[in-house]
Order: structure tokens, then C-alpha cells, then sequence
């Protein structure tokens, strides 16, 4: 992939959708802008790290909040360059591209959109290669790489920079600033250098992306063996078949937490009960955790394939529930300290992707 | 009466403890047998419980943790637990612990508890309140079982029946009651090994523990109890019996052994009376005087032959019964095991008349039939002796009294009697020498070939009878029970096999003795 087109929009989008993981926030409005974007200012160069100098600058940018705020207060637009901008001047060094940091949700696009407004590349990796909930739930964290200096820029011009010790505190100083700014701003951080983005991003994230996407679209489309060609090259196993029976949505300390309960559409005895903070984290069939975080819990609609999102899910919809390996990059040291259930406050072991 | 013991799901949710108690799912599962009650905070799938556990999880402290609840249940259901109780559970969906409730059957309960711990211990003590209960009326029975030294067996089956409120008996070797409230247990089945065992073939179950007094032998006794079919009571019914059953071993063994003591002494100090060549009076009286016996005045001897399927032993048991029927006829003397029976005595001041003979015998009598009444397969032939003084006399009254029961039984086989040694006349010259070695060979010979001809005795039978009958065959043939002419075909049979005449007197004579012999020598 050299160039994202207006035709590749679709696909990254709906790609974005399903590593979204039931969270993420919903892409539809990042398309739209993205869409305006690449109108305005035409295609945007899609490169690797290793394209650039090593020590050239790559700015991130991404939408910071809660997702059930951000699907009502819609971004002006204007938040993400202005962003990305107050960290370059605060660093003194402009960016040579721009890369996302959350390759899963409407964080996917947001940085396309800004890359075609300045003008700049954009780097084809992340750091996720899914949704996660919090800014230091990063292989850069993994790495050892702060996330720090940070901005926060909000839809009126407010703006603030943060200097960090660690990506903890990153987390917490940027969450702070969010819940006073409106639940719903721009965020860019860990500036790093194409070096590092090159040594410690998960590689290929905007084509793996936008693959999913287009196998899904014809996973959509009805074309024969396209279903199980999705389900092998992502690597995901179809783990049950239910209808929602009961949704449980709660909002606590800043995150949106769901309980979804499925009844099998078979075996109506089979329970399926997905814990969800923002994205799913785990699945329990009958009481016994199956899949857990950071592997993918991926819901999509029985009928017509969609990926649905945890804020659009109703009582009595019908789903398919798909269990996804995450990024291999995550697989090292840390991991499940970082990322493990326990991370989320579970009190269950990490599991392997089931067979 | 024991305490119910909430032993399912069921009753413990019917307790008043879970009285607001929801029930959620997991009907099925709610007869299962409740073993123990555990509190937890936590219970992921690693947990270990035995079989039969109710959780009680506290749920205050699972904040937005619900799956904990789902875990809890699938862990609860592996290993067949009893039901899951949750505390204090905060507000949020219960639809998936619901499906998994009734998925794998396990009663799911959620409830407000303030005081937990409280809750906690209010269920375990209303689970264990049984075996509280079970354990106290236990300890109380050994209790009162271990501190009275009186203890009688009546005093342990009252006990029993009274604690458990059930109907309890002792039954002996025959099946009759010897103490306690009579149970007809008819053939009802008995315990044969150690241990509880309970016949439900009628309507009120029979709970038996047999009792032997030797390890290995069959039991002497049986305590057994009725009751109505209840689980719970049964438990303890069968505790208790076997405490019990204990406790009466000691006391039949201490009966037994004391029985056989004082066996010993009297057996000991009668054959001194009756063996010893010179009396040594001094020595006799104290021993007597221990005993607290007397032979100084008048003595009336008195013999008791028993015949049946009697041995030592049973001679020892039964003594203190016939010992008691005769107490209650008012005869009221020392009595002493022999080999064949009883030998005992009268004491009086002054010389009894001889118009107290008959009342003697016929007090004698009765004691027999009374004893006899009660145990049907045997018969008791009794002799009395004439009243002669001191220990010289106490010896030869009582030589008196056996000579007569022997004659008694030789007249008479079937029928139980009593006869006094003037009774006889004749017959006791006679007695000393047709018992005589020399006498016994001659019957023998005689009769020889009639036993020889007819083993069952029939021969001897209508010989004897016939010769009784003075000769007359009509007299012989109502006696026995068959046809005239069948007495006379045997009579001549008898002539032709002796060789002899009936018409001759002396024959008739010896052939008589020969007969009164034969039942001496039986």
C-alpha cells in the first residue's frame, strides 16, 4: 500500500470497526472526515518507518474520552492538528509523518485525516493493533518508551502539554484534563523517532487493517468461502453463535462497562457472558473464561456481518462471536501486566486463543 | 427427639435464617444433601469443596466483578456442591448466573446480610444442630449408663424408650422379652452380626443389636426397638441401641458370671453335705450361714428332675426361676444345681406332721406346672423326702427326695409331677434295688429282643401299658390309642419273642421291674 485512496476508506473503516473490539468509538464520523480530508487535500502517502530518517520525527494523534460522549459531541475538526502542532513546537521539531497510535476504532482514521491536512505521510504501524482503553496499554510501554511529552487539544483551541515519568501517570494526567475538557479531545503523544517507531511498533497495522476489511466486505457480500478466508487469514476462531438475552451498561470511573449475556442459537442451555470496559475482555462459556484480553473478542452481526460496537448493541440482536490472536508484537515480557486480565482488574487468568 | 437436620437445599431455605432469601435458579438441584457450609469471598474455578457444599460468598466486596458468581456456580456444579448463597450482591444483570443456575443444577440464592459472619453461623449451626443434638444425648446416655453402679437392664431399655420416645425391649434366645416394653417381632429378621440392623417388613420398622456375651458366638439377646421410618431418628436410634446394647453386655455378662459364683459355692458346699463321708459340722454350718442357709432343726428335701434338651448351663439359667416358682408356691429353701436338676430343702423348728406332707407335694406341684407352663419342651419330676434333723437328716431326706423324683419320672415320662418319697410304698423297697448296675443289666437282657424287634419301642410300650392295665387288652388299647385286637396281637408277639407266659404272676412281675427300668436307664 503506497497511497490510501477514497476507495480504501471503506475497508480501513470497517477493518477499524472489527479491531475496534466492540469499543474504540465508532469510526463512522472519522471516515467522514477522512473522506473530506483526502477530498481537500488529496491521497496520503502510506509509508514504513524505515522510509524515513532514522531520527526523523513521527507525531501520533488520536481522540481521548469516553466513547458514549464522543458518539454525541462531535470533533470540529480542527483539534488533531492543532495537537499534533502544540507538541511540535513544544518539542522544537516538526514531524516528518504522522502515525496512529490505535490501528482498532475511530483512532484508525483520525490520523489519516490529519496526515492529508498537513500534508505528511503517514506511517503504516501502531502500537496496538486493536482498541485499548488507556494510553499506556502500548508495545511502546513494553518497550520502555514514554508516552511523554503529551498534548491534550480541545475543539475550542484549548491546549495543554504534559511532560510525564511514566506512562501511568500519562494516562492519568491526560484522563484528567479529558474529563474537564468535555470527555471527548485530541491527543498526541509518544513523539518518537522513525528509529523507534521502526525497533518497537507492530508493523503493517493500516494493511492488515484494511485486508481484514475488504475480506469482511465480501464476508458481507456473500461470496462463497469468504468466511472462512476471513477467519484464516486473521487467524480467529468462531467461538459461539447467540442472542443477547440481557445487557447490562454501566458507567464508572471514567469507562463504559457493559455485561452482555447470550443464549446459544442452538443449545439454548449455552451461556456466553462478555465483560466489557470500553472494548470486550473476556468471554465466559457457561462460567469458564475462553477468551481473554489482549486476544480479540469480536462481535458481528448474525445476518449481516457488521461488526457491532458494544454502544449499539440491543436486547435480542443476534450475533456471532469470533475470537481474534492479537498482534504477535505483544507476545513478550510484561505482557499480561500490562494487558492481562488482571490488568483490567479481573481476577481471571489469561487464557490462549481457543482452537 | 433428635432436631431435624436440614439435610437439603430445601429444608435449609425453609429455615428462618434465608426466610427473605430470593431464589434465582437451580430448582432442580434443590435435593441435593447439604454436608457443610463454607463462606468464601472467592471461588474461581481451582477452588476445591467437598461434595455437598453450600457457599456462601460474600459479594460486597466483587464490586464489578459478577462474573465471580458464574465462576463460583460452574465450580460449585463440577464438583457437586450443594447450592451457591450470595450476600449482599451489588445491583447489575443476574441473567447469566440465573441460566447458569439452572444449567448445571445448583440452587443460587441472593440475599441482604448485614452480618454476615452472623448469617454464617446461624446456617452451620442449624446444619450441625443434629449432630449437636446427637452427640449430647449420647454423651447424656453414657452418662447416665456409666454412673449408677444399681444399673438394672430395665433401667437401660426405659432409658432408650424414653429418649427416643420409641417402644424398646431386651428379647432372650427364644425371642420373648426379659425386660422392657414385649415387642412382637414374630420372625421378623434379627441383627446376626454386630452392628444396627433394621427390618422394614412391616409397617413400624424393627431396629435390632444383638448382644453376645462370648465375641464369636451366636447373641444371647437381642435389644431391639420400634419406630416409625425416619431418617434422622434412626441415626441416633441406632447410636443409642448400640450404646446400649453395650452397656447390657456388661451387665448380662456381670449377671452371668455372678450366677456362675454363686453356682459354684452351692454346688460345692451341697456335694460337701451329701459326699463327704463325715460331716464336719462347723465348717458346713459357716458355709451355710454365708449363703444365708440353714439345715439345724427339721429338714423336707426336695429333688427337681428335669428332662428335655437341658445341659449345665441351662440348669444354671433356669435356677433362679424355678427358684422363684417355687418361692411363689411357698416353698422357700435353698436351692442347688445338680447334674438332672435342682435339689433343695425346708427348714423347721419343730418336726412338720404328716398331714403337711401332702400340701408339700402339692405346693411342689404347682411350682412345676408353673414352670414347665412356660417352658413347654421340657417336663420336671419332683421328689420330697421325709423331714429328718439336722445335717445327718438334711443328707438322707434329700437321698429321699431324689429316690422319689427318679420313681416320680419312671412312672410317669410325659406328665410333670410331684411325689413324696411315702407315696410310693412298695415301689421304693423296690427302687433300691431295680436302680441298682446289677438290676439295669438284667432289664436290658429281658427285654432285649423287643428293643431288637422294634427300635421305636412300641413293643415295650404295650408290654408296659398292658401289664399297668392288668392285663386287660380294652383297658391297654384306650390307653394307647389303638385297636384291641392290635394290643393283643403285640402281647402275643411279646410272649413269642420272650419265650415267656403272661399268665404266669412272677413273670408279670419281672417283666414290670424290667419296664420301670428301661425308664431309669433312658
Amino acid at each position: 500500500m503506497d497511497r490510501l485512496t477514497l476507495d480504501d476508506i471503506e475497508a480501513l473503516c470497517l477493518g477499524a470497526t472489527l479491531l475496534g473490539t466492540g469499543g474504540g468509538g465508532d469510526p463512522y464520523i472519522a471516515k467522514l472526515m477522512t473522506h473530506q480530508a483526502i477530498e481537500d487535500h488529496g491521497e496520503v502517502e502510506v509509508i514504513d518507518a524505515t522510509d524515513l530518517p532514522e531520527d526523523a520525527l513521527v507525531l501520533t494523534t488520536a481522540i481521548i474520552g469516553a466513547p458514549t460522549v464522543i458518539l454525541e459531541k462531535i470533533p470540529a475538526g480542527t483539534e488533531f492538528v492543532a495537537g499534533i502542532r502544540a507538541l511540535a513546537a513544544y518539542l522544537g521539531k516538526e514531524p516528518a509523518a504522522i502515525m496512529s497510535i490505535e490501528v482498532g476504532g475511530l483512532n484508525t482514521l483520525l490520523p489519516v485525516a490529519a496526515a492529508a491536512e498537513m500534508g505528511l505521510p503517514v506511517v503504516n504501524a501502531d502500537s496496538m493493533r486493536r482498541a485499548f482503553p488507556q494510553i499506556e496499554m502500548t508495545t511502546f510501554t513494553l518497550a520502555g518508551l514514554p508516552a511523554g511529552p503529551l498534548s491534550i487539544a480541545d475543539e475550542k483551541g484549548n491546549q495543554c502539554v504534559f511532560e510525564t515519568t511514566t506512562n501511568q501517570i500519562a494516562e492519568t494526567l491526560a484522563r484528567t484534563a479529558v474529563i474537564q475538557l468535555g470527555l471527548a479531545n485530541a491527543i498526541s503523544c509518544y513523539p518518537l523517532t522513525a528509529g523507534q517507531v521502526a525497533e518497537h511498533a507492530i508493523q503493517g497495522s493500516l494493511t492488515y487493517c484494511t485486508e481484514v476489511g475488504r475480506m469482511l466486505e465480501r464476508v458481507k457480500a456473500g461470496e462463497d468461502g469468504a468466511w472462512e478466508a476471513f477467519l484464516d487469514r486473521s487467524e480467529s476462531v468462531h467461538v459461539f453463535s447467540g442472542k443477547v438475552v440481557d445487557l447490562d451498561r454501566r458507567t464508572t470511573d471514567g469507562f463504559a462497562r457493559s455485561t452482555i449475556i447470550l443464549e446459544h442459537l442452538d443449545d439454548l442451555a449455552r451461556t456466553m457472558r462478555i465483560e466489557v470496559q470500553n472494548e470486550n475482555l473476556i468471554a465466559f462459556e457457561d462460567g469458564e473464561a475462553i477468551v481473554t484480553v489482549p486476544n480479540l473478542i469480536c462481535l458481528l452481526d448474525s445476518d449481516t456481518f457488521d461488526p457491532i460496537t458494544t454502544e449499539t448493541l440491543a436486547y435480542g440482536n443476534r450475533v456471532l462471536v469470533i475470537a481474534m490472536p492479537c498482534a504477535p508484537e505483544w507476545h513478550q515480557d510484561g505482557m499480561l501486566d500490562l494487558v492481562g486480565p488482571r490488568a483490567f482488574g479481573y481476577d481471571v487468568d489469561y487464557v490462549e486463543m481457543p482452537r | 427427639m433428635a432436631t431435624s437436620r436440614p439435610a437439603t437445599v430445601r429444608q435449609l431455605l425453609a429455615s428462618p435464617h434465608l426466610r427473605d432469601a430470593d431464589l434465582l435458579g437451580g430448582e432442580r438441584g434443590l435435593d441435593i444433601p447439604i454436608h457443610d457450609v463454607l463462606v468464601r469471598s472467592r471461588v474461581d474455578r481451582e477452588a476445591e469443596m467437598p461434595p455437598g457444599s453450600v457457599v456462601l460468598l460474600d459479594a460486597a466486596t466483587l464490586g464489578e466483578h459478577h462474573y465471580m458468581v458464574d465462576q463460583a456456580i460452574r465450580t460449585i456444579g463440577d464438583n457437586r456442591g450443594a447450592a451457591l448463597i450470595v450476600a449482599n450482591a451489588p445491583s447489575g444483570t443476574r441473567t447469566g448466573a440465573e441460566r447458569l443456575a439452572n444449567r448445571f443444577d445448583v440452587p443460587l440464592v441472593f440475599l441482604d446480610a448485614p452480618d454476615l459472619m452472623r448469617l454464617a453461623q446461624d446456617l452451620r449451626s442449624a446444619l450441625l444442630a443434629p449432630e449437636v443434638e446427637h452427640a449430647l444425648t449420647l454423651d447424656r446416655a453414657l452418662e447416665f449408663f456409666d454412673r449408677r453402679l444399681d444399673l438394672r437392664i430395665d433401667d437401660v431399655v426405659e432409658y432408650i424408650g424414653e429418649s427416643l420416645n420409641v417402644d424398646c425391649c431386651v428379647l432372650g434366645g427364644d425371642r420373648a422379652a426379659i425386660a422392657g416394653t414385649e415387642i412382637a417381632v414374630g420372625g421378623r429378621r434379627l441383627a446376626t452380626e454386630s452392628g444396627h440392623y433394621v427390618d422394614h417388613s412391616a409397617e413400624r420398622a424393627l431396629h435390632s443389636v444383638p448382644i453376645s456375651l462370648v465375641p464369636g458366638e451366636p447373641p444371647s439377646h437381642w435389644l431391639v426397638a420400634e419406630s416409625v421410618t425416619s431418617d434422622d431418628s434412626q441415626r441416633l436410634l441406632s447410636s443409642l441401641l448400640r450404646l446400649g446394647a453395650w452397656c447390657l453386655t456388661s451387665l448380662l455378662a456381670t449377671t452371668r458370671v455372678n450366677a456362675e459364683r454363686d453356682a459354684r459355692h452351692r454346688v460345692a458346699l451341697l456335694n460337701e453335705i451329701l459326699e463327704t463321708r463325715e460331716l464336719h459340722e462347723s465348717g458346713i454350718q459357716s458355709q451355710l450361714q454365708v449363703l444365708g442357709w440353714s439345715a439345724t432343726g427339721w429338714n423336707a428335701g426336695i429333688h427337681v428332675h428335669l428332662r428335655g434338651l437341658v445341659d449345665a448351663a441351662m440348669i444354671m439359667a433356669l435356677h433362679g426361676e424355678m427358684a422363684e416358682h417355687l418361692r411363689e408356691a411357698g416353698v422357700d429353701g435353698p436351692l442347688v444345681e445338680r447334674n438332672d436338676g435342682w435339689s433343695g430343702w425346708l427348714t423347721a423348728a419343730e418336726e412338720p406332721t404328716v398331714d403337711t406332707y401332702p400340701r408339700l407335694v402339692a405346693s411342689v406341684a404347682s411350682a412345676l406346672a408353673a414352670f414347665v407352663d412356660v417352658h413347654p419342651t421340657l417336663t420336671a419330676h419332683a421328689g420330697v423326702g421325709r423331714p429328718h434333723q439336722d445335717l445327718a437328716g438334711l443328707r438322707k431326706t434329700l437321698g429321699e427326695a431324689r429316690e422319689a423324683s427318679m420313681i416320680s419320672h419312671s412312672r410317669s415320662v410325659e406328665t410333670s409331677g410331684a411325689v413324696h418319697i411315702d407315696q410310693i410304698g412298695v415301689q421304693r423297697i423296690l427302687m433300691g434295688w431295680f436302680a441298682s448296675d446289677d438290676f439295669a443289666d438284667f432289664a436290658r437282657t429281658v427285654l432285649s429282643p423287643l428293643t431288637a424287634a422294634g427300635p421305636d419301642g412300641q413293643l415295650v410300650q404295650t408290654l408296659e401299658a398292658f401289664l399297668d392295665a392288668n392285663c386287660s387288652a380294652t383297658a391297654t388299647a384306650a390307653r394307647l390309642g389303638i385297636h384291641r385286637n392290635t394290643v393283643n396281637n403285640r402281647v402275643e408277639r411279646v410272649a413269642e419273642l420272650l419265650d415267656v407266659s403272661l399268665d404266669d404272676a412272677e413273670t408279670r412281675l419281672s417283666l414290670q421291674l424290667a419296664c420301670r427300668m428301661l425308664h431309669l436307664d433312658r
